[in-house]
């Protein structure tokens, strides 16, 4: 498909225009960053080289942003296809900037904002006919590399042809999330998202909780961002989020509920002494000089250390593997903590209903609005099915709570909840009509969970399934029964991959794509099992599992038909072994690869030695010989580097040159699948390479005088460097390489086996496995 | 016996990483160094140059394939002349000087070049392919330089707090010699392929007190040696044009400085650092002299530690020591120091009107190497 804007001018180099530059950069797309002056722009681009998180997949990216000012370079607008402004919210220097640059706008040029508060009407009401056809709104969420929310909201002369422009661009050129909002105050997202933050805020005085106990209510054990409540406001900026709420509450004079939306005390008082969140070190929670953390009294406005939180509904939901079994437990238990979660989540489910359709005609829209630009693991409509919608409107009827008109009405229809998959397609309720309707699927995204619905799951195993994806491809699918969320490889993965790559060489299939639609690829390997086979002395055992392992990932390395892998989020460890054997990977820029076993005192056993080397030795820069090669990867590995993007993957070797980074991580499996298809032509899996030249026991030898530099310094500790003289001995091919001799690649394996194996023998490794086990990082013995 | 002589010596800036020297080929930089120290001489023709030794310490990537020959070429030295490269580790370039000076001596020729060159950013210390003996490992023969400085640092109980005034006062008296004009007739321009111009050293400089105490050690947990007490990682080339006595005589040829004495010592690999202390006492006695007759030195600033350990034991003189500042605040660039060292010091005897100089270093597997001059 074509693409349409190649070059872009942002307005304003603030912390959102520079770091939509950085985007755009990320996307390959150039731009023009312009401020009032030179300096600040200046400012603006070299900022992103500190910020945090990182905006930018790359540091070179930043030579893709070229900073302008308004005196100087006005004329540069005739060469964008899209300028978006993101000035201060202020409508006259907005009206008056556009005034300035309409004359240079290019005939074909899109102009947008990225205003949050200023209605639409008002922007375009100075501006001609022709430019009201190609202006919209267009509102990022910080921060915009990592928040895949961008809300469209068109104006009554927006064109068709500007509005699709703008949502095809930012859906599969920036990899964002398109909501469909109207010209409402604080669009979609910041108008539930506040009101859910301002009653969470309000009701937690009612019930009388404190500020770390509401976090804990209202993170990740109710599918919430970590920040929670609180802590997102202090991220955010309690000014920020004062202004926000102020405009739904100075706008949107006939909410039913806007008096939520009125500053509370506590929340004036901390602004007025200038205590706005993190940027000034205090707000809700107070970071201390010793690096202690306080938090606010919400009464006094007094800070006091956090008292270790205790709720019994929370200690039932922690034991819930499912956001929805989660839910309920939060919502049905008797202690404080659940009447408060109740109350904030019914009020929230309740708001967002009656907001149809004054700010979305459809529920969908107001569900991807709070997953992509919140956080949110499921929207309130999904989270309302969750806990079932029924039962609990009954509870918010016995409690005097008004239940929009259109629910009553579905349930008294004899739907039983907001979505269903009915026949293969996905439906939702449309409130304006009071019927089901099917989702349109988007041609881009391939849903696994619905194509299995309709009977495309050819084997099913605890935590993997074998699925047929049609066109002759197979899927491996991963759902770990173990952690959901993280995707430990158990041996159902093994199994499955097994079955599909035997599929295959059997003729029934020709290629398979390795990917599911879960929250993270990969984390690594299943550690409990390394532990129990450790303790028990089952070396046999443990070596077995790690053959099996190795022997699989050459399976997959040679199997007849193309295997391509789809990795995402975390990919870490086993979860990189995986992915490095296969044909090609499709990868979703935020991927974090990498090898992180050093960590728990062991270097990779599934051939992730074998695979950084090949990857070095088949397309290492020309330049560098056997031993800068090997050293490179020593680092990578010895290091337990992880690439904070799928760009810098392929610069750390992980990846390689020539695999696909695509932005949109819901066009992940769709792209591998079309690129299967495509590798199936005439496709020869790769010849068995006996001709490995590693640098053998000399640069070994120069190796372990770094490792003994590294320790003499303290930057390292004996056992790591123990674990680093093996990491050297297999990565420099053992006895057998050397400068005038070869190895092969099933060597290579064989003593990565038997290092890894000896270093799980180490009584520091056990207690460096036991330790992550227990306290989810690293321990340093 | 022939005598050997000093015509004259030049050297280009040093530079420092993230440079404007950085980007040079060694080669290019090597060759212009030589043709401005032959475009100084435009009374003695390329002709009669018979041989060019060149001091390297990793002579490989682009500064492998026989670089002196290359470089020869590269300056525009007939083909006649030879060239020969010689790797001493740091003392590679004063081992070149020794070189030339002993063929002249020996009457196998009457002019030649040597050369000293290092770019420390091209070429990575240990060089691209490092291949080490186990049993050498063993032996530690690989130590870490900047272990060798601690080591000494410790046994002469030099404290952080001396070395670092020993490092504060090399940058002053670099700082000092260059704003005095003291560098100017040793230091040539270099050309960086038409985009730039570099004619002053990178290193020298106002130093920061409190980073120089904030530093962490570089080398060793709860060391002494910090960044600051030890040379930088560097580029620099330097030539020196030497000749028969009776050639200068013969051709009525202005000279600069006789060559009076050589010497090569080893020593303990890891006390490295000490290898001038063995190297004076044999280049004294080669001269047929004693300490007393010394009028200034030039001593390798590889560490502060490793110098001012070697100024202890032999009890030297400090204010005769680097007058114009050392390595530390120049930087040390391998194979071109001994050289530098040696065009430094013809220009501090000179500016010192003094007779007698001496020019040491230490080298790293354990050796030290000594020169000493007559003025002319």
């Amino acid at each position: 498909m074509k693409n349409n804007i190649q070059k872009v001018a942002v307005l304003g180099s603030g912390i959102m225009g520079a770091q939509i530059s950085g985007h755009l950069a990320n996307a390959g797309i150039p731009s023009y960053l312009y401020d009032i002056n030179q300096e600040l722009a200046q400012k603006g681009k070299d900022n992103l080289l500190s910020l945090k998180p990182n905006p930018l997949y790359k540091p070179k990216n930043i030579d893709f942003i070229q900073p302008c000012n308004y005196d100087d370079h006005l004329e540069r607008i005739k060469e964008v296809d899209w300028v978006l402004e993101a000035v201060v919210e202020r409508l006259d220097i907005k009206s008056e900037i556009y005034k300035r640059l309409i004359p240079h706008l290019k005939l074909s040029a899109i102009l947008t904002s990225n205003t949050s508060g200023i209605p639409l009407t008002d922007l375009t009401g100075s501006l001609p006919k022709n430019i009201k056809e190609r202006f919209m709104i267009t509102h990022f969420f910080n921060p915009p590399r990592y928040m895949p929310l961008l809300e469209l909201v068109r104006g009554k002369d927006t064109s068709e042809k500007t509005y699709n422009i703008m949502a095809e661009f930012g859906e599969s050129i920036l990899g964002k999330g398109i909501v469909h909002a109207k010209d409402t105050p604080n669009f979609i997202g910041n108008r539930i998202g506040i009101y859910g933050m301002m009653t969470a805020i309000a009701l937690s005085k009612e019930h009388s909780l404190t500020v770390e106990e509401v976090d804990k209510l209202m993170g990740p054990i109710s599918g919430k961002p970590k920040s929670a409540t609180f802590r997102t406001a202090d991220l955010v900026g309690l000014d920020t989020l004062k202004s926000v709420a102020l405009t739904t509450y100075e706008k949107a004079i006939e909410d039913e509920e806007r008096n939520i939306f009125k500053i509370p005390p506590i929340l004036n008082k901390l602004i007025e002494t200038g205590r706005l969140g993190q940027k000034t070190k205090s707000g809700f929670y107070k970071k201390n000089d010793d690096r202690s953390i306080h938090s606010v009294d919400l009464e006094t406005g007094e800070y006091s250390p956090m008292n270790k939180v205790r709720f019994d509904c929370f200690r039932v939901a922690k034991d819930r593997q499912k956001l929805r079994g989660k839910m309920i437990a939060l919502c049905t238990g008797d202690d404080s903590g659940s009447k408060y979660f109740w109350e904030v989540t019914s009020k929230t489910l309740i708001y967002s209903a009656n907001r149809i359709p004054e700010i979305s005609d459809d529920i969908i829209n107001i569900d991807n609005a709070m997953k992509w630009g919140f956080g949110w693991e499921a929207g309130p409509f999904e989270v309302w099915d969750m806990l079932g919608v029924e039962t609990s409107i009954n509870r918010m009827k016995s409690e005097g709570k008004n239940v929009p008109e259109w629910v009553t009405k579905m349930i008294n229809s004899g739907r039983k909840s907001f979505y269903e998959i009915k026949n293969g397609h996905r439906t939702y309720w449309n409130p304006l009509d009071g019927s089901p309707k099917i989702i349109k699927s988007n041609p881009k995204i391939f849903d696994i969970v619905l194509h299995k619905s309709s009977g495309n799951n050819i084997k099913r195993d605890l935590s993997a399934s074998v699925n047929d994806m049609g066109d002759g491809i197979l899927n491996v699918e991963f759902h770990s029964i173990l952690q959901p969320a993280l995707n430990p490889i158990d041996s159902s993965y093994i199994e499955m991959i097994n079955h599909a790559i035997d599929l295959i060489e059997g003729g029934k299939y020709k290629g398979l794509v390795l990917g599911h639609q879960g929250k993270n690829f990969s984390a690594g390997a299943n550690l409990n099992l390394f532990l129990e086979l450790s303790k028990n002395k089952q070396w046999d055992l443990l070596d077995y599992a790690v053959k099996t392992f190795q022997n699989t990932t050459q399976r997959m390395r040679f199997c007849k038909g193309p295997i391509v892998a789809a990795p995402f989020q975390l990919t870490l460890g086993g979860g990189t072994e995986l992915i490095q054997p296969t044909t090609h990977r499709v990868v979703s820029a935020e991927t974090y690869i990498g090898f992180v076993e050093l960590g728990v005192g062991l270097i990779p056993g599934g051939g992730g030695t074998l695979r950084m080397i090949l990857n070095a030795m088949e397309e290492g820069t020309g330049r560098m010989g056997a031993f800068q090669k090997i050293q490179k990867i020593f680092e990578t590995i010895g290091f337990a580097k992880v690439a904070t993007s799928a760009e810098e993957a392929k610069y750390l070797g992980l990846l390689k040159k020539d695999d696909t980074i695509i932005l949109n991580t819901d066009h992940l499996i769709q792209t591998a699948k079309q690129k299967t298809i495509e590798l199936t032509e005439d496709f020869q899996p790769p010849i068995y390479r006996e001709d490995l030249k590693l640098p053998g026991t000399g640069g070994r030898t120069a190796l372990a005088m770094a490792l003994k530099g590294f320790k003499v310094q303290g930057k390292i500790s004996e056992h790591d460097a123990k674990i680093g003289e093996k990491l050297a001995y297999v990565l420099t091919g053992g006895d057998k390489a050397g400068l005038t001799k070869t190895v092969d690649e099933q060597y290579i394996l064989d003593i990565e086996r038997e290092a890894f194996v000896s270093l799980a023998g180490e009584n520091l490794t056990q207690e460096r496995i036991k330790y992550m086990l227990k306290k989810g990082k690293p321990l340093r013995n | 016996m022939h005598k050997s002589v000093i015509i004259d010596a030049v050297r280009s800036p040093i530079g420092l990483k993230n440079g404007n020297l950085v980007g040079i080929r060694p080669d290019d930089l090597s060759s212009q160094v030589i043709q401005g120290l032959l475009n100084r001489h435009k009374n003695i023709s390329p002709e009669i140059i018979e041989d060019l030794v060149l001091g390297c310490a990793f002579p490989e990537g682009p500064q492998g394939m026989l670089l002196a020959k290359g470089v020869s070429i590269l300056a525009g030295i007939p083909e006649t002349s030879g060239g020969a490269v010689i790797n001493r580790f740091c003392g590679s370039s004063m081992d070149a000087v020794h070189q030339i000076s002993t063929k002249i001596e020996a009457g196998d020729i009457e002019v030649g070049i040597a050369v000293g060159v290092e770019d420390m950013f091209s070429v990575p210390m240990g060089g691209f392919n490092p291949d080490f003996h186990p049993e050498l490992a063993e032996q530690d023969y690989y130590i870490g330089m900047g272990e060798t400085a601690e080591i000494l640092a410790k046994e002469g109980n030099i404290s952080r707090e001396t070395q670092e005034e020993f490092s504060i006062e090399s940058h002053k008296k670099a700082l000092n010699a260059w704003e005095n004009g003291k560098y100017t007739d040793e230091v040539i321009a270099i050309d960086i392929y038409g985009e730039r111009t570099v004619d002053k050293d990178e290193g020298p400089r106002q130093p920061n007190i409190e980073k120089i105490k904030s530093l962490a050690p570089a080398f060793l947990e709860n060391g002494t040696v910090t960044a600051a007490t030890s040379s930088p990682i560097s580029i620099g080339a330097a030539a020196i044009l030497i000749a028969s006595e009776k050639f200068v005589r013969d051709n009525s040829i202005n000279y600069r400085a006789t060559i009076k004495g050589r010497s090569i010592a080893g020593v303990d690999w890891r006390r490295m650092g000490t290898g001038p202390i063995p190297a004076t006492k044999k280049v004294l006695q080669n001269a047929d002299m004693t300490m007393n007759d010394i009028d200034v030195i030039e001593l390798n600033e590889a560490f502060a530690a490793q110098s001012l350990f070697v100024i202890d034991e032999c009890k030297w003189d400090i204010s005769k020591i680097n007058i114009n500042g050392g390595a530390i605040a120049l930087g040390h660039p391998l194979g071109c120091s001994g050289a530098r060292i040696i065009t430094t010091l013809l220009n501090v005897m000179e500016q010192q009107e003094v007779t007698t100089g001496l020019a040491t270093m230490c080298i790293g597997t354990g050796q030290g190497i000594a020169t000493i001059l007559e003025r002319a």
